[in-house]
């Protein structure tokens, strides 16, 4: 039952997302998720574009970021905080236009019984650094082009290699950015690094579910709130059997969930709650908010969802 | 006309005092109060000791032998096949087998042994497939044919496949040997069978044992609220060791119709109940629990509430993820103790969410995993402050009358407060 | 013809997947006007701590400060939009002084604008355009927006810039359309661009007389540009000479369009898409064959 809101969830956010903004529907640039600024028509932006920016972010310069206009970059900071703060990882698991790009892959993956691809503990441990590496140089970027004249083609670093600018604008028709640009030898390298990339994605995601997110600086920005984010993932350990469903069904491959602890959100968690679905156990895994339990998981659950 | 020899003699008189037996433990349950002609179905098929030929006929399908609960009923059912549990409960038979067998030998398997003796002749199976959970399993084969049986002369017994049991369950190695191990069971049985085990069926049994699974969790929800007694739940377990999955779930849900139907019957001395499996007709402890006017509410016997340890999610539908969540199913959320990382073993108890006036925990003698694992389980008992008891016993009944005092006294003394 | 990125060229040519991507790519001449003319030049922009922005604009004639050399020099702007120009003109101060004539406009929010100068040099009425968009950091106008309410000047513009909404972001490779109006006058146009200037019957090319009033000019690429960040502008001024006849003394106009770089005119559509079904044939071979096992299982 649990999956079956989170994928309505999801299709409606993504079609509010990716049409809205053609009825006149905008959320703004603080979102944290990927809603594309490149989908034309697209009702919010995703807040990595509006941080590496020199609009509202850390390209401006230090006039303006000294200045009464950095309050302004701040306020949509803090919207973008204030968004992490109330939905927390729901954003990855439940909104992101992206994540469900991402599971329908999988979805289809599976109608063709294709297995998945599996990766070893200590392979798919050390992937977890990449996105605070990508953190870093989408942060790291803008400031050197702001202060220390690096070449302005390197503007919205992360923009130009993130696979969703040339798929997410195919929902719209838009097949311009999978376009080599051969303007000069800076934008043809991003365009060849963006396009091989969005490539090696799309089969990352078909084999393996929420590849991408594996590799995403907004969880990693998300992940950094997640201490004083109100929802989160519990566990009360002395009920768990220790099955190990809740690991197995992890489209993250967390294996946190499964050890003999109460803080089971780790940093890769998405919230889908797939883990509280499969869960055997009454009342051991929970999704808990403003002090109170939401999603509690329950042995009646497994044997009517599977 | 040959006199028949004193082996053949012992075996026709052992069979008369095995169906004996297990129409006892029948009869006993057709005398309780709580019987209804809706538990007949159970007390058919758990009230006789079927021959393999018997179930194969019955079921339509070749017969594959298992022991305990590693071996996945799903492939089996997947390849056409009928599994048949090895496990047996019967005491008549053991004494049949007693002769050549180490003295301080688990139970249950030296009357598994014995019940291969009483069968040998009509037994008809393709296979039998052994989980190597503990020594005594390990070296089930070798004990059944060293025995000095005429009988077993004229019987070829049947291929069999040591399914190895990685005894580190939460590791990635461990998981990963297993379920390279449940594929080359699949090898073995398709070699066996000459075809190949398919996607959709294998499907399709997963979905079914789901079902079953789920009736399984009524039964237990049954259980917990008074309306399920201990003896009851063991038959019906027995009735699924020995039948069609279809047959017993078509039986199984109109039982939960039934028994929802009934008044709720708070028990006011609840126990939890662990250790040695308990296999029908072997009733004496439940009856023992009963006749101290106690009320098993939840255990996890391996023959028992665990005979599907946990509940299982699929996401993966190819045959790899099937396997791979099979394997999930049959090692990683099994609690036998026989693995070394079982810490969260405890757990079950606490997950009751009962009052519970002790824990009975079951060892039979020569069952070294239990044993030990006893001391395990009495220090975190002590520690929840939850009151326990060990009863080591074996299927003879000469010490009932021991057992039941031990536990009217445990279950008169005031043990304060307990979880 | 050299090309700017011979090595990545090189390495996509092996793979045969880059068509030739300098085709467009004619060296800009320096200013090569061969008409003295008094054109508006960018100054610049710069946003203060308020939000609002600051543009500089500067006039040249004839490449040098028409302080001294030109009479009644006068400026004039006129904010809208590029679908649609606004009508009044406005007058903008200008401050001219033995260095530079200069003119600023400091205003806030995001505007389209027109400016226009003219003087009177050596006798003959020359006028000189441009447009420019804004974008203060504040949402709120103010500064000389909100000065936009006086009282609008009689300006007629010699040539107009046929409006169109991709003004707001000019850039090589787009066309511009213009029109002056004495269709009759005997026109001589010229550029600092090499590219062609085609009049309404097709003809024509930079640097020669054409009878017609109405033609297009087509912004050539230019390497040095795109070697540039995005952001760079290149500016590029056209001139159109009415001759005099009779006693008429004739006039130039000119007009100023600080280009940015092509956004598409350079990109592979094709070629990103072969490099995408290539790399994700790939990655499913490595997806493939680093399974250890069968595939089964």
């Amino acid at each position: 039952m649990i999956s079956i809101w989170r994928r309505a969830t999801q299709h409606l956010a993504f079609v509010i997302l990716t049409y809205g903004g053609r009825f006149g529907v905008h959320f703004d640039s603080a979102l944290p998720c990927f809603s594309c600024p490149y989908v034309a028509g697209c009702s919010g932006h995703c807040y990595l574009m509006a941080l590496q920016s020199n609009w509202w972010g850390l390209q401006m310069p230090w006039v303006v970021l000294t200045s009464g206009l950095g309050l302004q970059a701040l306020a949509v900071f803090g919207l973008f905080v204030l968004l992490t703060l109330i939905l927390g990882k729901t954003w990855c698991g439940w909104i992101c236009p992206f994540g469900l790009v991402q599971d329908w892959l999988t979805m289809l993956r599976q109608r063709l019984a294709i297995p998945e691809a599996r990766m070893s503990w200590a392979g798919r441990d050390r992937l977890r650094i990449i996105k605070y590496l990508l953190l870093l140089y989408l942060t790291i970027i803008p400031m050197l082009i702001a202060h220390a004249d690096l070449h302005s083609d390197f503007s919205l670093p992360f923009c130009q290699i993130c696979p969703v600018k040339p798929l997410m604008p195919l929902f719209v028709g838009n097949t311009a950015h999978l376009a080599l640009d051969t303007a000069n030898t800076i934008t043809l390298v991003f365009s060849i690094l963006s396009v091989t990339i969005a490539a090696m994605m799309v089969v990352g995601m078909f084999f393996k579910p929420r590849f991408f997110c594996i590799f995403c600086p907004m969880l990693a920005i998300i992940h950094i709130f997640n201490k004083i984010t109100p929802l989160r993932l519990t566990k009360n350990p002395p009920t768990c059997l220790a099955c190990g469903n809740c690991s197995r069904a992890c489209p993250v491959d967390i294996r946190r969930v499964h050890e003999d602890r109460a803080n089971v959100q780790d940093e890769d968690c998405l919230l889908c709650l797939r883990c509280v679905e499969s869960c055997p156990s009454d009342r051991t895994l929970k999704l808990t908010g403003f002090g109170k339990s939401l999603i509690v998981s329950a042995r009646r659950r497994l044997t009517t969802d599977g | 006309m040959n006199e028949p020899s004193r082996q053949q003699r012992l075996t026709i008189k052992t069979q008369g005092e095995a169906r004996q037996e297990y129409a006892a433990a029948a009869d006993w349950l057709r005398q309780r109060p709580d019987y209804h002609q809706v538990f007949d179905y159970f007390l058919e098929i758990a009230g006789q000791a079927w021959t393999a030929a018997e179930v194969s006929e019955r079921t339509g399908r070749p017969v594959v032998q298992h022991l305990c609960n590693q071996a996945p009923l799903e492939i089996f059912h997947a390849m056409g096949l009928q599994p048949l549990r090895l496990a047996s409960g019967c005491c008549a038979v053991s004494r049949l087998a007693e002769a050549g067998l180490p003295a301080l030998m688990c139970p249950m398997l030296r009357s598994a042994i014995g019940a291969q003796r009483v069968q040998a002749q009509a037994s008809r199976v393709l296979a039998r497939v052994i989980p190597t959970t503990c020594d005594w399993t390990v070296k089930f084969q070798e004990l059944a044919v060293a025995l000095p049986n005429d009988l077993q002369k004229n019987s070829s017994s049947p291929p069999v496949h040591l399914l190895e049991l990685p005894h580190q369950r939460h590791s990635e190695r461990g998981q990963a040997r297993f379920q390279e191990e449940l594929f080359l069971l699949i090898d073995f049985l398709e070699q066996k069978i000459g075809r190949r085990l398919t996607r959709s069926a294998l499907l399709t049994s997963v979905n079914l044992y789901r079902e079953a699974w789920a009736v399984l969790e009524s039964l237990i929800a049954l259980r917990r609220d008074g309306r399920l007694a201990a003896a009851w739940f063991a038959a019906i377990c027995a009735a699924f060791l020995f039948d069609s999955i279809e047959r017993w779930l078509t039986a199984a849900q109109t039982l939960v119709s039934y028994l929802q139907n009934q008044k709720v019957r708070p028990a006011a001395r609840s126990v939890f109940l662990c250790g040695s499996p308990i296999i029908f007709p072997n009733l004496k402890l439940l009856r023992l629990i009963e006749e101290a006017k106690m009320y098993v509410a939840a255990d996890e016997l391996c023959a028992s509430e665990r005979l599907w340890p946990g509940g299982m999610a699929v996401d993966d539908r190819s045959v790899s993820g099937l396997i791979r969540a099979l394997a999930g199913r049959y090692h990683r959320a099994c609690q036998c103790p026989t693995f070394a990382d079982n810490e969260r073993r405890f757990n079950s108890v606490r997950a009751v969410g009962l009052p519970l006036k002790g824990i009975i925990y079951h060892v039979l003698k020569g069952c070294h995993p239990f044993d030990i694992e006893s001391l395990t389980m009495e220090r975190m008992a002590r520690e929840a402050n939850i009151p326990f008891i060990r009863i080591e016993t074996e299927y003879s009944p000469e010490d009932a009358r021991t057992i039941l005092t031990r536990l009217e006294a445990f279950a008169n003394i005031d043990h304060g407060a307990s979880a | 013809m050299k090309c700017f990125f011979p090595l990545p060229r090189l390495l996509l040519a092996a793979i045969a997947i880059l068509p030739p991507v300098c085709a467009d790519a004619q060296a800009l001449g320096a200013s090569v006007l061969g008409i003295p003319a008094l054109v508006i030049h960018n100054g610049g922009h710069e946003v203060f701590s308020d939000g609002t922005l600051l543009a500089r604009y500067r006039l040249s004639f004839d490449g040098e400060n028409p302080n001294g050399r030109c009479q009644d020099i006068q400026a004039f702007w006129r904010p809208g939009s590029a679908f649609q120009p606004g009508r009044r003109w406005l007058p903008l101060p200008i401050r001219c002084d033995s260095q530079n004539c200069e003119a600023e406009i400091h205003m806030g929010g995001i505007v389209f604008l027109t400016l226009l100068a003219q003087a009177r040099c050596a006798g003959i009425f020359y006028q000189a355009q441009t447009i420019d968009t804004l974008h203060a950091r504040n949402f709120a106008p103010g500064g000389s927006w909100a000065a936009a309410g006086g009282e609008p000047a009689s300006v007629i513009p010699s040539l107009e810039l046929i409006p169109a909404p991709a003004h707001y972001y000019p850039q090589t490779g787009m066309t511009f359309s213009f029109r002056y109006p004495k269709a009759e006058s005997n026109l001589e146009i010229t550029s600092n661009d090499v590219a062609g200037i085609i009049d309404a019957g097709g003809t024509g090319s930079n640097g020669v007389a054409m009878k017609s009033g109405d033609f297009s000019f087509t912004l050539s690429h230019d390497p040095a540009l795109n070697r540039q960040g995005f952001e760079a502008t290149s500016e590029r001024i056209i001139v159109v000479r009415e001759r005099a006849v009779g006693a008429h003394t004739g006039q130039v106009s000119a007009f100023t369009l600080n280009v940015h770089r092509s956004r598409y005119a350079f990109l592979r559509p094709e070629s990103g898409m072969a490099l995408f079904v290539a790399v994700a044939a790939v990655s499913v071979a490595l997806v493939i064959s680093l399974k250890k096992q069968s595939w089964r299982r």
